[in-house]
């Protein structure tokens, strides 16, 4: 019995042990962190933040453009900018969808009516932008060729510009933020209507001195609306009807800028150009470290040029493989482009920074990803504006300015 | 016979549970113990029982149940199995900085020792704290980073530590004395993490997660010495390798250990009083020109006496102690102390096969511009079946 009974309580510890045991092995303290140790207390380590500003690791760079046609803008830019300089601007170039010899007469009737004659026109323009610090702002809409496509440039454009063609004067109000204008044109607006197959084409351009407007395009489901207002023959009856037409055709045109010299590349403006970067990442960088923070620096050789007010988003983007001018770009997660656009302002010569931190710690992590960038507009034909900057061979050429942390080894004592 | 059956085998199964849960729980041992183990390779853990520390380790180079002198191994009768654990709450001050609240849980010890049939020879298989290297920080500074003040938070943990397995034989030569020998290897790991969060989200976080390892080898001999019923003398001498740091499979460094010279006695003057006091030197300071910090020589002094228990007539010996000690890591020229006092008490169960030894020490550790306190309780299980 006593044997039993030692046996027992032996047990009995062995089971208070096991209890013991298996409520606190399986369990780790939460520890508060300390403070205030540093330096003596903490490891020896020490992290290293290196700031370094690689001025000569552009290895080459090339510029394209027409990646975005006027004809494909989503708006149409028009502005205009006098100086004692001379004057620069861009007009809008509208070519209607031809209208028809006959309409029915009545919704549901299968016989059409011939058109007797026109009464008028109505031009219904979308504005969907405008710069509130120019004020009073008034838009000419001038008759133009109907041939008018996308090898017209602004300058054989230009001498349809003139009092002669002048159809309307359309003011915009200073408080229209965006909302549409429009004008009513006489039957006699375009005398070459019936030889043109019914057809007519409109360009606007801003009267003001300076300003600049963002009107709707057929490209952005917004384009300007044409109506035409017609007797009908009825069975013997006149009958008043209207017509209305899209744009076939709507772009614009900015006057011509210089072009850049052999040290400048060209990013934005219309058609909107690329200008690609290629660089060499250090050994130290590239093979060992931890990069914090990479920004692109670009030098402007110039004034931004534009539309006076208006301003350029600019964003620097991966290329997912290197070949040139249709090199395939990187995407970019729709929340970090805030993120990495920079936005310049026509007029002003300040260097341009771009966050590239993920490109570069992605260059860092996968050796056989181009290390390259696009610098382009964004979005490419939303401005006329255009950042002309050195090219990798020039003095005022693009650097790499990387935050980073040479490799550090845990665990010394 | 059924019933004494089934008692075999749960007796069995619960002590197959114990050493499952010794070998996980001593290796957990993940929780800071000191400010004073960030440097060098951690903090010492103590290879000390409940009972030795109730006693101030006083009884370190006696004590069987203590990893400590081999020689001991030779007092154990049947198989006894021992698990210990500890618990502190600790505060410090550091540069004007007061932080408490700290609070960890570890398993340091655990040891299988029995005599090898009927022979004079006994083993014992031990599982120790040999360092433990947890720590937490946090350090918040700002950063002039292109051309502006950029603030960032820093942390720095580290979770593991080095255990000491020991193997080790102890052999009765006569009646008063007993020898015994131990190999010792040394092993352990850390996961290092070290993480910067900038206030300027322009930057990105740094994070760096890495595993250190520590390997080394040691060997130790001892005697004890019982020349008269009231006296008992220990004395051990150890000797470990260099302990080679590994991170991400390179080896970062290569420190000295030390040799480890243990004495200590117990005397009885009068039944059921007793008294033990031990010392303790270790060259620390070998590691001196291997760390960035500094290492000392270190000596550790404890002493204590137990009133009752197995040899007289209570079944619940108390005890009370005191120790001193020097430690071995410093960041600066001064070497930190410690000293402490100590009471516990154990339980005598079931005729002496199962014992629990419960101890709380005060613990007040200076130097280096530093200070610290710590509660810390432990205890014992002790079975023999």
């Amino acid at each position: 019995m006593e044997a039993m009974g030692v046996r027992l309580l032996t047990m009995r510890v062995l089971m208070v042990g096991a209890v013991l045991l298996a409520a606190g092995g399986c369990r780790e303290d939460l520890l508060a962190p300390g403070t205030g140790t540093c330096p003596e207390f903490c490891p020896p380590e020490q992290l290293q933040v290196v700031d370094s500003v690689l001025l000569d690791n552009v290895l080459s760079d090339s510029a394209f453009g027409g990646y975005v046609q006027p004809s494909e803008a989503t708006s149409l830019h028009v502005y205009r900018d006098s100086t004692d300089a001379g004057e620069a601007g861009s007009r809008a170039a509208i070519v209607f969808q031809a209208f028809s010899d006959s309409l029915l007469v009545a919704a549901g009737d299968t016989t059409r009516g011939a058109v007797l004659g026109t009464d008028s026109f109505t031009i219904v323009v979308p504005v969907r932008g405008r710069n509130p610090a120019f004020t009073g702002l008034e838009i000419a809409v001038h008759r133009i060729p109907i041939g008018t496509d996308t090898a017209t440039t602004f300058a054989d454009l230009d001498p349809y510009f003139a009092d002669s063609t002048l159809l309307a004067v359309i003011a915009i109000p200073d408080t229209l933020l965006s909302d549409t204008v429009s004008a009513v044109l006489d039957s006699l607006a375009f005398p070459a209507f019936a030889a043109d197959g019914n057809r007519a084409a409109v360009g606007v351009a801003l009267r003001s001195p300076a300003g600049y407007v963002q009107l709707g395009s057929d490209d952005g489901q917004d384009g300007v609306q044409f109506t035409r207002h017609v007797r009908v023959d009825s069975a013997g009856v006149a009958v008043s009807r209207i017509e209305g037409k899209l744009p076939s055709f709507d772009s614009f045109r900015a006057s011509p800028q210089a072009a850049a010299g052999p040290d400048e590349r060209d990013v934005g403006g219309a058609p909107a150009s690329r200008t690609m970067l290629r660089f060499a990442l250090p050994p130290r960088i590239a093979d060992s470290s931890t990069v914090l923070r990479a920004t692109l620096v670009l030098v402007p050789t110039g004034p931004v040029m534009g539309a006076p007010g208006d301003s350029l988003g600019v964003i620097a983007q991966g290329l997912a493989a290197d070949v040139g001018a249709k090199s395939p770009l990187q995407g970019i997660p729709v929340d970090s482009v805030s993120l990495r656009v920079a936005f310049v302002t026509v007029g002003a010569t300040d260097t341009v920074r771009l966050d590239v931190t993920d490109l570069v710690i992605g260059w860092t992590r996968d050796a056989t990803r181009p290390r390259a960038f696009a610098v382009r507009a964004i979005p490419e034909g939303g401005s006329v504006a255009l950042l002309r900057m050195g090219a990798a061979a020039g003095a005022a050429r693009p650097r790499l300015h990387v935050t980073f942390v040479p490799p550090v080894s845990l665990g010394g004592r | 016979m059924r019933p004494r059956t089934a008692v075999e085998a749960g007796r069995r199964v619960m002590v197959g549970i114990m050493l499952a849960l010794c070998a996980g729980g001593a290796g957990d041992a993940g929780a800071q113990a000191s400010i004073y183990g960030i440097r060098g390779l951690g903090f010492p853990g103590r290879t000390a029982t409940a009972r030795e520390r109730a006693l101030g380790s006083g009884l370190l180079a006696l004590d069987p149940g203590s990893p400590v002198n081999p020689a001991t191994v030779a007092g154990f009768g049947g198989i006894t199995v021992g698990i210990m654990g500890e618990t502190d709450f600790r505060s410090y001050s550091v540069n004007a900085v007061d932080v408490g609240g700290l609070s960890a849980t570890r398993f340091p010890l655990a040891q299988l020792g029995g005599r090898i049939g009927t022979s004079r020879l006994s083993f014992a298989l031990s599982f120790a704290q040999y360092m433990e290297r947890s720590y937490d920080l946090t350090f918040a500074d700002t950063l002039d980073l292109r051309g502006q003040p950029v603030a960032f938070e820093e942390r720095t943990t580290s979770r593991g530590g080095i255990a000491d397995v020991r193997g080790a034989l102890g052999y009765r030569l006569a009646q008063s004395l007993w020898v015994g020998a131990g190999v010792h290897l040394l092993t352990g790991s850390a996961k290092l993490t070290l993480t910067r969060v900038f206030a300027d989200t322009s930057y990105r976080p740094y994070r760096l997660d890495t595993e250190e390892s520590v390997g080394g080898l040691g060997v130790s001999a001892g005697v004890v010495y019982l020349p008269k019923p009231q006296l008992s003398l220990g004395l051990s001498v150890r000797r470990d390798t260099r302990a080679e740091v590994t991170v991400d499979s390179v080896i970062l460094a290569a420190v000295d250990l030390p040799l480890t010279i243990v004495g200590g006695l117990r005397l009885t003057p009068a039944p059921p009083l007793r008294w033990a006091t031990s010392v303790v030197w270790r060259s620390w300071s070998r590691a001196d020109d291997d760390l960035a910090g500094r290492a000392f020589d270190t000596w550790e002094l404890g002493s204590g006496f137990e009133f009752g228990g197995p040899e007289g007539t209570s079944r619940v010996p108390l005890r009370v102690g005191f120790r001193y000690a020097t430690l071995p890591f410093s960041p600066t020229d001064d070497q930190p102390r410690e000293i402490g006092v100590s009471m516990g008490f154990g339980l005598v169960m079931a005729s002496g096969r199962g014992l629990m030894d419960v101890a709380l020490e005060r613990a007040r550790r200076t130097g280096a511009g530093s200070s610290e306190t710590a509660w810390q309780f432990s205890w014992t299980v002790t079975v023999r079946p």
